[in-house]
């Protein structure tokens, strides 16, 4: 069973030092809302940020363990400003 | 966030492929997609149709393409033969292991989160207005 433990710990193999804040968006374990927050996507294209943050998420992508992981990656300075206004709706 | 559309073939069953070591990405799968992307400047590759979506993300990044308000082209994974060797082909051919996946002028942008962001900012439309003649 996937938790959140488990997903920080999953993106902690790509950027060990990230803030992670997981949430499971339906109770179920396998669609995942996570908040990543690290220096090193300083510069990064979104692609490219989800794309490292991805990689260690492949295989259990692969199995379906994971379903949907719906990310949200910013630098330190991005993480602030977004706590100043309110989230995106759709 | 609401996943209204979601509970459909999340498992496709996989016999016809579980023989295939190699690649699903065959040649021509790959010549095929390419094909698409470039030949289309607003590809989705998703669960579902726009009009009935069959995952929540795939809505999501549908309604934000329909914002942009002009026609792009669909790909709905379950219509494929084999759609659990489409979806791991796909993964594969952008680089990129989840569904829905954006395609803009032959270049992934992303899933639905980037797509979504990209609508909003108007980054996406300046990209496909960059390709007007």
């Amino acid at each position: 069973m996937v938790d959140a433990t488990f997903i920080a710990a999953t993106v902690h193999l790509a950027l060990p030092e990230a803030r992670v804040e997981a949430t499971d968006l339906t109770g179920g374990g396998d669609h995942w809302r996570a908040v990543v927050v690290d220096a090193r996507f300083e510069g990064m294209r979104p692609l490219a940020r989800q794309r490292l943050v991805l990689e260690p998420f492949k295989p259990h992508i692969a199995s379906n363990a994971v379903h949907a992981l719906d990310l949200v990656c910013r630098t330190p300075a991005e993480a602030v400003a977004a706590t100043q206004r309110p989230p995106a709706q759709p | 966030m609401a996943l209204p559309f979601h509970g459909a073939p999340t498992t496709a069953p996989t016999p016809a492929t579980a023989t295939t070591a190699g690649s699903p990405l065959t040649p021509a799968l790959r010549e095929e997609l390419q094909n698409l992307v470039v030949g289309n400047d607003l590809v989705l590759f998703m669960k579902g149709t726009p009009a009935e979506p069959q995952c929540g993300f795939s809505n999501r990044a549908a309604r934000a393409l329909d914002a942009v308000g002009r026609p792009y082209h669909h790909v709905n994974v379950f219509a494929q033969p084999d759609p659990a060797a489409y979806i791991r082909a796909l993964a594969e051919f952008g680089d990129f292991p989840t569904l829905p996946q954006v395609w803009v002028k032959g270049e992934l942008i992303g899933g639905s989160d980037i797509a979504l962001e990209m609508v909003q900012s108007g980054e996406l439309q300046k990209m496909l207005a960059d390709s007007e003649p």
